[in-house]
């Protein structure tokens, strides 16, 4: 059925394409959305990256996963768009400009799960404000594995890097995140 | 195990991919090391709570923009498709080249290059028989090239035949009211044909004329005016015009060149032509057509296009309650005309350029376009007479500028005549 669509797709045909990727609309959004982090350039990102994939779609070789070359084409756009601008954002490589701080020390009388003692939404909206301090890489290696929930293959095969690169970069990411939010959360 | 380790492992953990043997080691270490314990524990909480943030639904509208999106989108696809298709043309002729050159068929293009030098060679012993008949030559494939033109009309455009038949008549009046003194019997049937087959915008051919003379006249004054007076007969006008000396010899053979650029309405353009050309001894002679039918059609359909968009914005506007919807439909609508005036303004353009052809006409004058031999003139004596005594003139001015000189400079000269005269005493009283 996909390929069908896909190739009535490559032959300029707008329908089909529409019908390919009615169920990857929203995943698309989705992630743009958490790359660029606000909703306007997220539907602007999401829609470039539809017609970019229309009109590439004859470069798309049906042995790869359809959702996958469609998400790599998301990341890509959103990468691209966020260089352009050259926001500031921190990359894991580069230290964190405030003191060390471990939620221990800002949390002394507290249990040994202090993160629980937060507002699950408060602390969820802060984990969202962290995420868009990340580079781009660490970005969407968090965004496709924590919040869409992909398997370490997928994302190799999204982002093309080989699984080993995915582990240890969202190891390195994840560790860069929680030190964004501690120093959120201690600036409270 | 060393915490540093089990940090590297614990994010592998949460995502349950470590092996039995990896899994037992990191229990065994979080089970005696608090601070890694809490360390796992607030990861493991992070990455829960990033599981719990739900998806979020498309915004109002996405799809429909989308849509509009893609159709532009293809049709901009539809064009490129086109592009390759030229490319791949202009390909097959380089794929030639290339043969050509591997080959080394280039020895043999050696033949006919040294025959065309020996043509212009030929040339150039015997110029002024060559100038003579190449005038016919260029006229002959001017008409062969026209009648060329006609054909490949005919069977294009076949169907404009009637529409053609139709037009010329009005055209023919227009000609016999601007009243040419020169050639137009023969002239105005071709006319004929050529401006019937351009004037109709949406059906014809769009065409942009240009063609410039260069000739050699004698009177230039009169024939500058007598090619204003036929440009403004029949409706034109005279975009530019120069005229200077071409040297200075004396006050009777004053020569003059310039050139004119006229624009004239594309009915008169043959007329205008050959009037021109009868003025005076043609030299060079060129004419470009350039056809912008495709891209004058292209243009007319985007317009099209584009009023249908507006008008479709207008009823969406008078749906719309919101201010920022109104407000944004009021962009687009502002966009949308400025496209269409834009578009609007290039198709005047192009509109006026094929109705008023450009022809530049360089004119050369010459003092009689046949040689002759020049009698003596009468006043030879008199010339003579006149140069010698200038010769005289000039040699008295030398002498009395050369006196003038010689008083001007004396203090100088005084001076430097007595450092000459105390140099030579002391030089012979040393000597002695």
């Amino acid at each position: 059925m996909e390929s069908m669509l896909i190739e009535k797709s490559v032959q300029g045909d707008v329908e089909s394409f529409e019908k390919l990727i009615v169920k990857y609309n929203r995943y698309v959004y989705n992630i743009a959305f958490r790359m660029m982090g606000n909703e306007e350039d997220a539907k602007d990102m999401s829609q470039e990256t539809l017609i970019k994939a229309f009109k590439a779609i004859g470069q798309f070789k049906m042995e790869s996963n359809f959702s996958t070359w469609l998400y790599r084409i998301t990341i890509n756009v959103c990468k691209d768009e966020l260089r352009k601008r050259k926001e500031t954002v921190l990359s894991y490589d580069a230290p964190l400009n405030e003191d060390e701080v471990t939620l221990k020390d800002t949390l002394k009388d507290e249990t040994y799960n202090p993160l629980l003692i937060y507002e699950k939404l408060e602390l969820r909206s802060s984990i969202e404000n962290a995420l868009n301090q990340l580079s781009e890489d660490s970005k969407s290696v968090v965004i496709l594995k924590d919040i869409m929930g992909y398997s370490y293959e997928e994302i190799g095969a999204i982002l093309e890097i080989p699984i080993g690169t995915v582990r240890s970069r969202l190891n390195r990411s994840r560790t860069t995140l929680k030190n964004i939010l501690q120093i959120q959360l201690s600036e409270n | 195990m060393k915490c540093i380790e089990a940090r590297e492992l614990m994010n592998a953990y949460i995502d349950n991919t470590l092996s039995d043997k990896e899994l037992a080691s990191l229990e065994r270490h979080l089970d005696s090391c608090e601070s890694c314990t809490v360390e796992f524990e607030e990861f493991k909480y992070m990455v829960q709570l990033m599981g719990e943030i739900e998806l979020k639904e498309l915004p109002k509208g996405f799809e429909e923009e989308l849509h509009e999106k893609l159709i532009l989108a293809s049709g901009e696809m539809v064009n490129h498709k086109h592009q390759n298709e030229t490319a791949k043309s202009s390909n097959v002729i380089s794929i030639f080249k290339n043969n050509f050159i591997k080959k080394k068929y280039y020895r043999y293009s050696a033949i006919p290059a040294a025959l065309i030098l020996v043509i212009f060679a030929a040339k150039g012993l015997f110029p002024s028989l060559n100038m003579a008949k190449s005038d016919q030559n260029f006229e002959s494939y001017v008409a062969e090239t026209t009648a060329a033109a006609m054909m490949e009309n005919d069977t294009l455009y076949g169907g404009l035949e009637e529409s053609k038949m139709a037009i010329s008549p009005n055209v023919g009046e227009v000609n016999v009211t601007t009243s040419f003194t020169s050639n137009q019997d023969t002239a105005t049937g071709e006319a004929l044909l050529k401006s019937a087959g351009e004037s109709n915008y949406e059906t014809g051919r769009m065409i942009i004329q240009t063609s410039s003379i260069q000739m050699d006249v004698e009177g230039f004054d009169d024939k500058v005016t007598q090619i204003k007076s036929l440009v403004e007969a029949s409706g034109g006008y005279i975009e530019n015009e120069n005229a200077s000396y071409r040297f200075y010899v004396s006050d009777e053979d004053n020569l003059k060149y310039g050139y004119l650029t006229l624009r004239v309405p594309e009915e008169g353009y043959t007329l205008i032509t050959d009037s021109i050309k009868a003025l005076g001894r043609v030299t060079s002679d060129a004419s470009n057509a350039t056809d912008i039918t495709k891209q004058y059609r292209d243009t007319a359909a985007e317009i099209e296009n584009l009023k249908v968009t507006e008008q479709r914005l207008r009823e969406i506007m008078s749906q719309a309650v919101e201010i920022s919807d109104i407000l944004s439909i009021e962009n687009e609508l502002t966009r949308i005309r400025g496209n269409i005036s834009s578009y609007e303004k290039q198709m005047k353009d192009w509109e006026n350029l094929v109705s008023l052809t450009t022809i530049t006409v360089t004119l050369n004058e010459v003092k009689n376009l046949k040689p002759v031999v020049e009698p003596i003139d009468n006043s030879l004596w008199s010339k003579a007479k006149a140069g010698f005594i200038s010769t005289i003139n000039s040699v008295k001015t030398f002498f009395e500028n050369l006196v003038i000189w010689v008083i001007a400079k004396s203090p100088y000269l005084v001076s430097l005549g007595v450092i000459a005269l105390i140099i030579k005493h002391f030089y012979f009283k040393r000597r002695k």
